[in-house]
């Protein structure tokens, strides 16, 4: 039965494909027209046109004219935003559909709590379904994450959600980042086998005595990755739920002078005199979310608020799903933060050029901008309100997604 | 007394209109629409720049996670009420989002799983307190939990066939307690066995959670044999199966909408089904099936909406049809004269995720007055 679903998948990418050659030729100009356009570094722009051409933005503006020849996408009366970008996902990697009954989440090695030459590209699977399904939400880019469980969990490395059979054609090499986990997750993954570290005290001390360990050894090829990280040259993705945690995954950082960000931070909203002192960039799990978390939640202090709070604290907020399938519902967890207290300017860019620039990606996309990737989604309405629909998701001014007529 | 001043007001039917009030009285709805005067001298809550709803109500949920007794298949004798806790923090949480009616029900590890409640989400310092006592609706469950819940241990059911047989075995025994108990000639009382010679009289309503098309045919087959008043649970792949859904005058309560496909039987969840349940004419109520995150339930049937599902048909899953499903709906889902003064109030329409529920009324008493 799995042969066979991947086979059907397979056939739709090359249909959609075979409809963008005109688009792909070199060159060619395409003008989306806009009822309203949302560039997010720029205020909107009704009745915009946005021009492209190979793959980029060459401009964007109200009214701008038309060059003769060029193809034109009319989205009058709908609303034109840059493809959304989920900078914690494990998206392709969590087996979807996932058996809680018998299967092993694939992103987590817990035979060691040290797997820095681990690599979440190994795992990726280019025929998920999430992939789909996020792409039909207006996701474009995604941090394919390793972990969460181990003290370094791997590298993690972004994707472009592009129509491929391949990863190594959705996978974009260089943009690798270290996943690290500190707190009660590693103890929980280690201490009922009787296995280090088996309490908190001993993940942050074993973390330490690692960087350490890198420095002292040059030449031992496998401490690369944590050199790496000690001199800044790979970004640490530092995964952590209690507000404790946060706290002392944030003084370690800065103890070895890292490039780092915060994930996770469940209860991240207990301390924002803290966050607004040391301006952390969190990406936060945007909607603790179905009967997994729900046990988690036992565990943490989960608050509604805790977006709208890391937001007035002036930290730089990203959201994720911190999974595979909802990453689909990204853009609906950002719209609910707003009921939350989450302004609609910061739902909005936690979940564009704020996780562009977690994954170093701003340059090239998370907003519309003359010279970036022409990387966008089209919605019926608001994108982040629940009742908007999607109406096409473009990735270099490829469609890689348009709903089916009639629904 | 008391009087609402409506912004937006919600009609039996699904509909919203503009403006309309509603007045109140000693927890109950006395008159509710487009054309009420409010009394002279009674006071007024003014939702004039709101939209107000009845109360939401959950038709499938889980207040507590100690709700599977995985220790024997058939476990009709335990109830819902010994598993609640009126101070469990996500109780006031659920209702902050506007949610009046909560039926909490035993897991699905079991073929029968026991009975569930429905409660009033009002504060109380007992279950007692809480509950509608005319509801409480058998718990079943067919499809991949049972089977592997038991399969491994070696007990059966170990497979579909095991769930199907099992259940027949089991009510089939109690066909013959519930034929010595009309003639009055039981031997003992068993109360697991009233429990299902109950369900085959009629007097209880059962809910049988199935997810794939192969199950839910499965359990009309079932239900149909043992002639249960029975609903469909979850219906995730209800889609597939419209037609025979419509043919079969089948009522289910859809859901989880939109989560992780956590396992095998899930794989279809997609938010275009209840759209097409509705064209094909099946009744169903929207159900989030879990604890504190029904927070998320009237936005996610408005995402639904995006998908085909039509706002009318959205809105009554919430409110009049998750009543029907419970056998409520002579007291509670729609703003009509006698019924329960369970009323919600937000600052939009609840189908958006931007919409804050600023009031909860619950059989009169306003809980939430936010603004």
């Amino acid at each position: 039965m799995g042969l066979i679903m991947k086979k059907e998948n397979k056939l739709k990418e090359n249909t959609l494909n075979n409809k963008n050659d005109v688009l792909a030729d070199s060159g060619k100009i395409t003008a989306v027209k806009a009822g309203m356009i949302f560039p997010v570094t720029a205020p909107p722009i009704p009745s915009g046109v946005m021009l492209i051409r190979d793959g980029k933005i060459m401009a964007l503006g109200e009214g701008i004219p038309i060059p003769e020849g060029a193809a034109v996408l009319d989205y009058s009366n709908a609303y034109l935003y840059p493809g959304f970008i989920d900078a914690g996902s494990h998206l392709g990697v969590n087996k979807e559909p996932y058996n809680y009954f018998e299967d092993v989440l694939d992103g987590t090695d817990a035979s060691s709590p040290f797997a820095a030459g681990l690599h979440s590209a190994d795992a990726f699977d280019a025929f998920s379904p999430a992939i789909s399904r996020a792409r039909s939400a207006g996701i474009t880019t995604c941090y394919i994450a390793a972990g969460h469980g181990n003290i370094i969990d791997g590298q993690g490395i972004c994707a472009k959600l592009r129509n491929s059979a391949t990863g190594s054609n959705m996978l974009l090499p260089g943009t690798e980042q270290v996943n690290i986990t500190l707190g009660d997750l590693p103890v929980r993954s280690y201490a009922h086998k009787n296995q280090a570290p088996m309490t908190r005290m001993a993940v942050y001390q074993m973390l330490r005595d690692k960087f350490r360990e890198a420095s002292k050894n040059p030449d031992d090829e496998s401490l690369t990755p944590i050199r790496l990280l000690l001199e800044k040259k790979l970004r640490a993705r530092i995964y952590c739920s209690a507000a404790q945690d946060v706290e002392r995954a944030v003084l370690l950082g800065e103890e070895f002078d890292l490039d780092f960000v915060i994930d996770g931070a469940h209860e991240a909203w207990k301390l924002p005199g803290f966050l607004k002192e040391h301006h952390m960039p969190v990406v936060l799990n945007g909607a603790p979310f179905g009967p997994v978390l729900t046990q988690v939640a036992g565990w943490y202090d989960f608050s509604l608020d805790n977006a709208a709070v890391l937001a007035d604290s002036g930290c730089p907020l990203s959201l994720t799903a911190d999974e595979s399938a909802s990453t689909a519902l990204l853009p609906y967890m950002a719209g609910f933060l707003i009921s939350r207290g989450l302004s609609a300017l910061k739902a909005l860019e936690a979940i564009t050029i704020r996780p562009a620039e977690v994954l170093g990606l701003q340059e090239r996309t998370g907003s519309l901008e003359a010279g970036k990737d022409a990387d966008f989604t089209v919605y019926s309405g608001d994108a982040l309100v629940s009742t908007s629909r999607c109406l096409g998701t473009y990735i270099e001014g490829q469609n890689v997604f348009t709903p089916h007529p009639g629904i | 007394m008391l009087a609402i001043k409506c912004g937006h007001l919600l009609l039996p039917g699904g509909s919203f209109i503009t403006g309309g009030a509603i007045v109140t009285s000693r927890g109950k709805i006395l008159e509710a629409g487009p054309d009420t005067k409010i009394p002279e001298g009674c006071p007024i809550l003014d939702a004039s720049d709101k939209w107000v709803t009845p109360g939401l109500i959950e038709s499938h949920g889980h207040l507590s996670e100690d709700s599977n007794e995985m220790t024997a298949p058939f476990t009709p004798d335990m109830s819902a009420i010994d598993a609640l806790d009126p101070f469990d923090p996500c109780i006031p949480l659920i209702r902050s989002a506007g949610f009046t009616t909560f039926c909490t029900l035993p897991g699905s590890s079991n073929l029968a799983g026991g009975t569930g409640i429905a409660v009033k989400l009002k504060e109380a310092q007992c279950p007692e307190d809480m509950i509608i006592p005319e509801c409480q609706p058998l718990k079943m469950a067919i499809g991949e939990n049972p089977k592997l819940t038991y399969g491994k241990k070696g007990i059966t059911p170990g497979s579909r066939m095991g769930n199907a047989a099992l259940i027949r075995r089991t009510f089939t025994e109690a066909a013959a307690y519930l034929e010595k108990r009309e003639k009055g000639k039981l031997d003992a009382p068993n109360r697991a066995k009233e429990v299902l010679a109950d369900a085959l009289a009629g007097k209880r309503r059962v809910k049988i959670h199935c997810h794939t098309a192969q199950d839910i045919t499965m359990a009309v087959r079932l239900a149909e044999e043992f002639r249960l008043t029975y609903t469909l649970e979850h219906v995730t792949s209800g889609r597939f199966t419209a037609e025979y859904l419509a043919e079969h005058q089948v009522s289910c309560c859809v859901g989880p909408l939109l989560i992780p496909a956590l396992k095998l039987e899930m794989k279809d969840i997609h938010p275009s089904n209840p759209g097409v349940l509705e064209r094909a004419g099946v009744s169903f109520s929207l159900i989030q099936d879990a604890g504190w995150d029904t927070v998320y339930l009237p936005s996610l049937a408005g995402l639904c909406t995006a998908h085909g599902l039509s706002s009318q048909a959205a809105l009554n899953a919430l409110t009049i049809q998750a009543a029907r499903n419970l056998g409520l709906e002579s007291r509670i889902g729609s703003l009509e004269p006698g019924k329960d003064a369970d009323i919600s109030i937000f600052t939009g329409n609840p189908l958006e995720n931007t919409a804050v529920c600023t009031d909860v009324l619950i059989d009169g008493v306003n809980y939430e007055k936010r603004k």
